[in-house]
């Protein structure tokens, strides 16, 4: 109110209106330049932003989603028998508001696809929205039939399934995808960038040998009533993996519905303490690296103490037994005295040198790290001796094998055929090869592993029974039992290795040589002739050749019962 | 002279509006129009045949207000004030919500937002305001109240729906017209400090989660890739990959695909860079500062405050809604869902611009008309007209 007279005396005074007319044109001045600029400042950014910048996508988040939209790669295995592909199917969807007699369509649709819900039909067809889905991935005779109908207000989308043709078959090498196709176990994700760019992948594995495998794994699983039955094969001359089998196993069509305990892959995504099939590894370093003959002889008259140590064997011969016998009767005390003349450190150094406590990345989806002593002194050596102490992956373990009776050299296991992989290295040498094959078809011929023999052909091996170790505590009832055979000796093919947890020989807790041995057995009764290996009868053989007992448990499903064993 | 103009008839006080002004909102409208064709797939419907029919409606608005009394529009401008204050704490009692948020009023069978009402009526109220007060007393403290009030009430209220673009725009564009009604440069300072202070406040007492939420995915939009940084990171992507001359029209992938949401409405700039590329751009920023520079030409010229005022107020909302947005999708701002004006799809926005633009064209039409108070923008004082 108190300026109001001032104000009026303004209107009176034409010179003080000069003044702020200068200031109002340099704030308009001001403002305009204020705009100019900023737009200006911002086509920089944009040209910033499309050129210089040259914007990269952060993570791949884009680059999976724009290959939703390409046709996925296939996977086949190494004879080029497809192992898994994409289709198109149809997916049937309505528009409720086009629909013209609701009842008319729910009893035609349902005449094509007679399982469906015709309440829950009906309910969808008369909802609101303007799109309802009715079903998902139809055949494409469904969708023709359907199509043919000729109902106005229906539509199909074209989508893309995953399909497994062999279905549990390769269960955990090819793992599965999500619901965007995207690869989330199995090779279908360690392999997904070449496969979400439309690129095919060829396997190592063998369906043929696949299937043989998983046959006699199934068979021993009912018959031993274990656990968990699971194997792995491996050619020496190239460290393919030509079959993978770890039971309980999964459809991959339906992988969301496996229990948790099928999709565990055992072979390579667990470490085990493996037993008496680690004696082949103090063999192998004895007489590489001490020159020691298979013929030396060692104290095994009485079991070993060391501190609260007590190394005994459970069928003890109680004398002196030479390095092949210490081996044929799987001598704990026998292989704790030999690697007792090793040097420190010594032993780890030969482990290492085949990549036994390597975490081998060969394109599971699922890998384990080898656990070792975090002490390794002498009564680590003596007990890792006989593969107590230590647990090694089932891969690593195979590879290693493959090494001491192959040609001694060192193969990086592959699960995939087309990927680079590290060049051959020389462990141990060739004399010391024959000398472990020999050792091997001993086991077989006259040892523990008795129960591996097929007639005709020359098969070596090495039985293990591991107590479990459960919080602690080795289980005298529990048993992990294996068996490492080789087919055939003079020229080794496979070598596999099979593993059973907490089978039953009758009502024995079943050990390397009464499960696992058989197991092997059946194994190459299926294999060999797939091989081409021919048996060779001798003589003194019966002229009657047993028959492999065929038995095919293949696709069936086996269920399981989990809930009683926990 | 002044009786001339009272009796010019109302065809040739239409006849008599700023065409180049004119012609350069169409050619953004036309221009706008052909993104939401191509929007919705190379086809009209349904956002570029809508929108036209708005455009339409709101040329007649544009005649209209043209043909208007300047002195009708004075005095219609507390009254018009006060209803949007009325409709919006109508809105926070009893409003539609729609998004998360209560915008909307029903009136009658249609939706009013009488947040963009508020827009257009804060301008005539703040123009009026200065109208009445001569240049030498509007940076007094006394004299600073009043106009402050005006424009924190609706600040507060909009905050509160929450529609944190339009309260920021209200507040900057208010205060832009103080600027240009010749307050003292410190009162600009002492604000600015003032809202520094305030944004740790605002942070915790005045912020939803999902404003907090987009503000932190601006200033990190790669946290979050998928979720609230979506927008931007999309955005991004498809201005980045645009490059010169763009992919051409209908030539996106990031829109056309889909990656891109709101591609018609906030997001529109993203769809034009990515089919016209860089040059796209440089077209509908050099059309906008040609719009911009012949409004403030016109406000230059208007022997009255108030029209000139109310252009000021007009200039500067076409400005910070085409900035605010622009920066928005650059990422240079938080995702605050401010649309590009006279191009990003949407009734209320369009029809409120092409209102603005019509009280422009109002102002150039009545340039000469004095009316009683202070000095207009020219400088050369009236008469006393009303009085």
């Amino acid at each position: 109110m108190t300026y109001r007279p001032r104000a009026r005396r303004l209107d009176n005074k034409p010179k003080v209106q000069q003044k702020p007319c200068a200031g109002i044109k340099l704030r308009a001045a001001f403002v305009m330049g204020l705009f100019v600029m900023a737009f200006c400042g911002l086509q920089v950014k944009l040209v910033t932003l499309g050129m210089l910048d040259g914007y990269e996508p952060a993570g791949n988040t884009i680059q999976t989603r724009l290959s939703a939209d390409m046709r996925r790669g296939d996977i086949y295995d190494r004879n080029g028998e497809l192992l898994a592909t994409t289709l198109n199917t149809y997916s049937l969807y309505a528009d409720p508001k086009t629909i013209m007699d609701v009842g008319e369509a729910v009893t035609k649709i349902a005449g094509v696809l007679p399982d469906m819900d015709t309440t829950i039909l009906r309910d969808r067809l008369r909802r609101k929205g303007r799109f309802v889905w009715l079903r998902r991935n139809l055949t494409p005779q469904q969708a023709w039939q359907i199509n043919a109908l000729g109902l106005p207000g229906l539509g199909f989308r074209q989508e893309m399934a995953r399909v497994y043709p062999h279905q549990s078959l390769l269960a955990h090498a090819l793992g599965s995808v999500n619901n965007e196709g995207q690869g989330i176990a199995g090779v279908e994700a360690t392999e997904e960038e070449r496969l979400s760019q439309g690129q095919d992948v060829h396997l190592a594995l063998d369906v043929r040998l696949q299937q043989a495998l998983r046959d006699s794994l199934m068979e021993t699983l009912v018959k031993t009533r274990a656990k968990a039955v699971w194997g792995i094969s491996m050619e020496p001359d190239t460290g393919e993996i030509v079959a993978a089998v770890s039971l309980p196993d999964f459809d991959p069509n339906h992988y969301g519905s496996a229990h948790e305990e099928q999709w565990l892959n055992r072979i390579s995504g667990g470490v085990y303490e493996m037993g008496s099939t680690f004696k082949l590894f103090t063999a192998a370093e004895m007489m590489d690296r001490k020159g020691v003959s298979p013929d030396q002889a060692y104290d095994c008259t009485s079991s070993i103490s060391i501190g609260r140590f007590r190394i005994h064997d459970p069928y003890p011969k109680s004398r002196w037994l030479t390095l092949t016998e210490i081996l044929r009767y799987s001598s704990n005390i026998g292989a704790a005295r030999m690697a007792d003349t090793l040097d420190e450190g010594e032993q780890k150094r030969f482990l290492d040198e085949l990549h036994l406590l390597d975490r081998t990345d060969v394109g599971f989806s699922h890998v384990a790290t080898a656990l070792t002593p975090q002490r390794w002194k002498r009564i680590q050596t003596m007990t890792i001796a006989f593969g107590h102490g230590i647990a090694v992956s089932p891969v690593n373990m195979v590879a290693a094998v493959s090494t001491l009776v192959g040609d001694g050299n060192w193969r990086e296991p592959s699960l995939i055929r087309d990927r680079a992989h590290a060049a051959p290295q020389r462990v141990v040498k060739p004399a010391t090869v024959e000398r472990m094959r020999n050792i091997m078809r001993d086991v077989v011929e006259n040892g523990t592993a008795t129960r591996a023999k097929v007639l005709g052909y020359d098969i070596g091996g090495k039985t293990g029974t591991a107590e479990k170790n459960e919080n602690g505590a080795y289980l005298k009832d529990k048993h992990l039992a294996s068996f490492v055979g080789v087919v055939p000796l003079d020229k080794p093919r496979l070598v596999t290795l099979i593993m059973v947890d907490e089978g039953y020989d009758g009502e024995k807790p079943g050990g390397g040589g009464s499960v696992a041995a058989p197991a092997f057995a059946s194994f190459v009764r299926r294999a060999a002739p797939i091989l081409g290996i021919t048996p060779q009868i001798t003589g003194d053989m019966p002229l009657v050749a047993e028959h492999p007992r065929v038995q095919r448990v293949g696709y069936e499903t086996v269920s399981f019962n989990w809930g009683a064993r926990r | 002279m002044e009786s001339v103009q009272i009796r010019r008839s109302l065809m040739t006080r239409m006849m008599q509006i700023h065409w180049p002004l004119l012609a350069v909102m169409c050619l953004i409208i036309f221009y706008g129009s052909l993104l939401l064709y191509d929007a919705a797939g190379s086809s009209l419907d349904p956002y570029a045949d809508r929108q036209m029919v708005r455009f339409v409606f709101g040329l007649g608005v544009i005649f209209g207000l043209a043909a208007l009394d300047v002195k009708t529009i004075f005095r219609l401008a507390y009254p018009l004030y006060g209803i949007s204050l009325v409709l919006l704490i109508l809105v926070e009692l009893k409003g539609h919500t729609a998004m998360g948020a209560t915008r909307w009023l029903n009136i009658g069978g249609f939706r009013l937002q009488p947040s963009e009402m508020m827009k257009v009526a804060l301008i005539l109220a703040l123009a009026r305001y200065y109208h009445m007060r001569p240049l030498g007393v509007v940076s007094k403290i006394p004299y600073l109240i009043p106009p402050l009030l005006m424009m924190l009430v609706p600040f507060i209220l909009t905050v509160k729906q929450p529609d944190l673009g339009t309260a920021l725009l209200l507040g900057m564009m208010g205060t832009g017209i103080m600027f240009a009604a010749g307050v003292s440069w410190k009162f600009f300072a002492l604000l600015i400090g003032g809202g520094m202070a305030a944004i740790p406040v605002g942070w915790e007492f005045f912020l939803r989660s999902y404003q907090k939420q987009r503000i932190l995915t601006f200033l990190d939009p790669e946290a979050d890739p998928l979720g609230a940084g979506y927008h931007i990171m999309q955005s991004k992507i498809a201005i980045g990959s645009a490059g010169v001359w763009g992919k051409g029209f209908g030539g996106g992938t990031q829109a056309h695909l889909k990656f891109l949401p709101e591609k018609h409405t906030d997001f529109i700039f993203t769809l034009m860079t990515e089919d016209f590329g860089m040059i796209g751009a440089l077209i509908l920023i050099s059309l906008y500062l040609l719009l911009m520079f012949l409004c403030l030409d016109v406000a230059l010229r208007c022997r009255n405050q108030f029209s000139g005022l109310m252009v000021i107020g007009v200039v500067l909302t076409v400005f910070l809604y085409a900035f605010i947005n622009m920066c928005m999708v650059m990422g240079l701002m938080p995702v605050v869902g401010v649309p590009l004006p006279f191009v990003s799809y949407g009734g209320t926005a369009l029809l409120t611009l092409m209102l603005g633009i019509g009280l422009v064209m109002n102002a150039y039409v009545n340039k000469d008309v004095n009316l009683p108070g202070a000095a207009g923008l020219s400088g050369v004082r009236g008469g006393g007209f009303i009085r």
